[in-house]
């Protein structure tokens, strides 16, 4: 039973995937793909180039139709007026440069039937630093500003979900905290958010769960903490001294006087620690979690 | 029409006549036509020369001519080729003695252009037929009769031998020129079309513009919206072409137009092809990798718009024949060939009906197929899609 009302008909999650699968010319693109996403999250969707991501957002966002499984958006089927409360942010594309920045923006504010649109307009475009080009061609604008206009388009309509594809790529790292403010902001007004990128330094900063996915296949799911525990921890060691063999270490990363020891999950650090000792001089030995950076490398390499 | 399908309408449509190309091409092309016009009837015919206003000269040694406004006699050809040098007189006609039994005359002129030496040979013809005849002692009302035998008046009989309603003028010119104003609004229409989607396609922006509305929508916005670009651009054509021909010597021949029944349906089909063809060219478009290519693929629907054109001959000689009867059933002819002989003559009732369903089935096929086309061929870039491909855009839920 929906109500209609697309914030009322989701209780716990906004996005329901249940075992989708899409194929092109016979290769499974997506293969038995599930998972929820929560209201008011900022999820995140990462794999190499060509893993499929680009595909599934296209898949949720109705542009492609599954070849089985269900999507369940708002908690009911994909309809027109669900685009209205979704917002899109792709990594490719251009916008027409011959239109000025302000009919860009009302043009596609109206196809989201957005209301006080030159309000708004002044709004975003003042926090996006834009002001100055409100009346200026598109051509006119720099690649980031181009990139900044885009994002504007995607959120004007104040989405109840929004997906993003690379949002920070071609950006400066000033515009790209600015991004990032707007976007937990965005988050903590109720803004769900689906964020695709190979950035992981943005991806432990911000996204509260990960879906991964590597040859269309899913290759991991469900928050960063649980991932992290999942793939142990590593040490790092500065050390004097010909580093010895050493039990339950899964890799070394030695660089002659300093190394990244990834552990087994469970396995006893201070044992660990009592064999560097018997054969070398430990000058520094820090445990810590994995980082995303190295799980996605060592997924990746499966 | 849904709303979102209006606002990407009125954008493409503003869009596309603000650009420079667009204002040129609508007001450049009526100018430059006018131009051309001006200029070959300036050289043609003499106008602003004050040649028209000159006479021509003759010198008579077979003694049948009398004298006659515009018309100046010289004694000898010195003083009419004198004349002729001096811009007096525009062309001199030498009737020699013998002229009754060889019928050979010679004519000076200072002007060699092909329009001004058929002219003046037509002038002198008539000129030479009036002497000739009064010299055979014909009255001058006898002459006229000889000279322009017949004026018809004809009227069209219907199958059951009655006049046809459809007798004045828009009976014919209507639907003709709706065909001719079809034909060129597919071609420049679809010009901004292929443009429109062909940029999109190679900027990647049609993923963006479906995450904001559907496939359909955004496919019945830009056809309509670059159906207004082509429509502005060909009424602004014939009110340019209407405005000329109110102020020249024609105007008079036009009052009689009509709105009648046939034109009517003329209008059906017009409405009918304008849209078939848009669809199909979207759909080509969105498939092509670049805008040039498109252009290539589209050529094919240009050349039904000319099918009129080639088959002239025969829809003239019969145009009931079985070939027209064909066309007039294939969605892609019908518009143009069923308009051309309506115009002509009286076409089955049932053969109309049939050549309507059809292209309305054509339309409803095609529509829902160009959808599922031009929701994937729009995120297919840079690459040629392969028929296989097609079909599974078709396939697709």
């Amino acid at each position: 039973m929906t109500t209609g009302d697309p914030k009322k008909d989701s209780e716990g999650n906004v996005l329901n995937v249940e075992h989708l699968t899409k194929t092109f010319d016979g290769r499974n693109v997506l293969d038995d793909i599930g998972f929820t996403v929560n209201r008011g999250e900022v999820f995140g969707l990462l794999g190499p180039n060509g893993a499929g991501k680009t595909t599934l957002i296209r898949t949720i966002l109705d542009i492609f139709r599954p070849d089985a499984g269900t999507i369940v958006l708002f908690g009911r089927t994909f309809s027109d007026d669900i685009k209205d409360v979704i917002g899109y942010l792709p990594e490719e594309g251009s916008l027409d440069k011959e239109i000025p920045v302000a009919e860009c923006i009302r043009y596609f504010a109206q196809l989201k039937h957005v209301d006080a649109i030159d309000k708004k307009t002044g709004e975003w475009l003042e926090r996006l630093d834009l002001v100055a080009y409100r009346n200026k061609k598109i051509q006119e604008l720099s690649k980031g500003m181009h990139r900044r206009l885009q994002f504007i388009l995607a959120v004007i309509h104040e989405p109840d979900l929004l997906i993003l594809d690379e949002p920070f790529s071609g950006l400066d790292p000033l515009n790209i905290k600015t991004l990032k403010d707007i976007l937990l902001d965005l988050r903590d007004r109720g803004t769900t958010v689906i964020m695709s990128t190979h950035q992981m330094d943005e991806v432990e900063r911000m996204c509260d769960r990960i879906l991964m996915l590597n040859n269309g296949k899913m290759v991991l799911y469900g928050s960063l903490d649980a991932i992290r525990k999942q793939f142990g921890l590593s040490v790092e060691v500065r050390y004097e001294g010909r580093l010895p063999h050493i039990d339950h270490i899964l890799g070394i990363n030695d660089s002659g006087n300093a190394a990244e020891l990834i552990v087994e999950k469970d396995a006893d650090t201070q044992a660990i620690l009592k064999s560097l000792a018997a054969s070398v001089t430990v000058r520094k030995f820090e445990v810590k979690q994995r980082s995303m950076n190295e799980i996605f490398l060592e997924v990746c390499r499966k | 029409m849904r709303a979102k399908s209006l606002v990407v309408a009125k954008f493409e449509f503003l869009k596309t006549v603000r650009r420079k190309g667009f204002i040129l091409g609508t007001l450049g092309l009526p100018a430059l036509m006018l131009f051309v016009i001006g200029l070959t009837l300036y050289t043609g015919t003499g106008i602003g020369t004050g040649a028209a206003d000159q006479a021509t000269g003759y010198v008579d040694a077979a003694g049948v001519i009398q004298a006659a406004p515009g018309f100046v006699p010289y004694p000898d050809i010195g003083s009419g080729k004198a004349a002729l040098v001096k811009g007096d007189i525009d062309s001199l006609l030498i009737v020699p003695p013998e002229y009754i039994r060889t019928g050979t005359v010679t004519v000076y002129t200072m002007d060699n252009s092909l329009l001004g030496s058929a002219g003046s040979s037509q002038a002198v013809q008539e000129f030479m037929t009036r002497n000739l005849l009064r010299h055979e002692n014909v009255s001058d009302q006898a002459a006229q009769q000889i000279l322009s035998p017949v004026s018809p008046t004809v009227i069209v009989l219907d199958e059951a031998g009655n006049p046809k309603g459809d007798q004045k003028l828009a009976g014919f010119v209507l639907p003709f020129a709706l065909t001719m104003v079809l034909a060129i609004g597919i071609l420049t229409s679809s010009g901004y079309l292929m443009q429109g989607i062909g940029e999109e396609k190679e900027s990647r922006r049609g993923e963006f513009l479906l995450s904001h509305c559907s496939a359909e929508e955004l496919l019945a916005g830009k056809i309509l919206g670059y159906a207004g670009v082509g429509l502005l651009q060909i009424a602004v054509w014939v009110a340019i072409g209407l405005t000329v021909i109110a102020a020249s010597p024609f105007a008079s021949f036009f009052s009689e137009i009509q709105v009648t029944g046939l034109a009517c349906l003329a209008i059906v089909y017009f409405v009918l092809g304008y849209f078939l063809f848009s669809v199909s060219i979207a759909c080509t478009a969105s498939l092509a990798p670049s805008v040039r290519e498109a252009q290539q693929v589209s050529a094919v629907f240009s050349m039904f718009a000319v099918f009129p054109l080639v088959f002239l001959q025969f829809l003239l000689q019969d145009p009931n024949s079985l070939l027209m009867q064909i066309l007039t059933y294939f969605p892609y002819t019908a518009p143009f060939i069923a308009m051309v002989r309506l115009s002509l003559v009286t076409v089955p009732l049932y053969e109309i009906g049939a050549s309507i369903a059809i292209l309305v089935i054509a339309i409803v096929v095609l529509t829902r197929l160009a959808a599922r086309i031009f929701r994937m061929g729009m995120l297919t870039t840079g690459k040629r899609v392969s028929f296989r491909e097609v079909w599974g855009f078709i396939r697709e839920k």
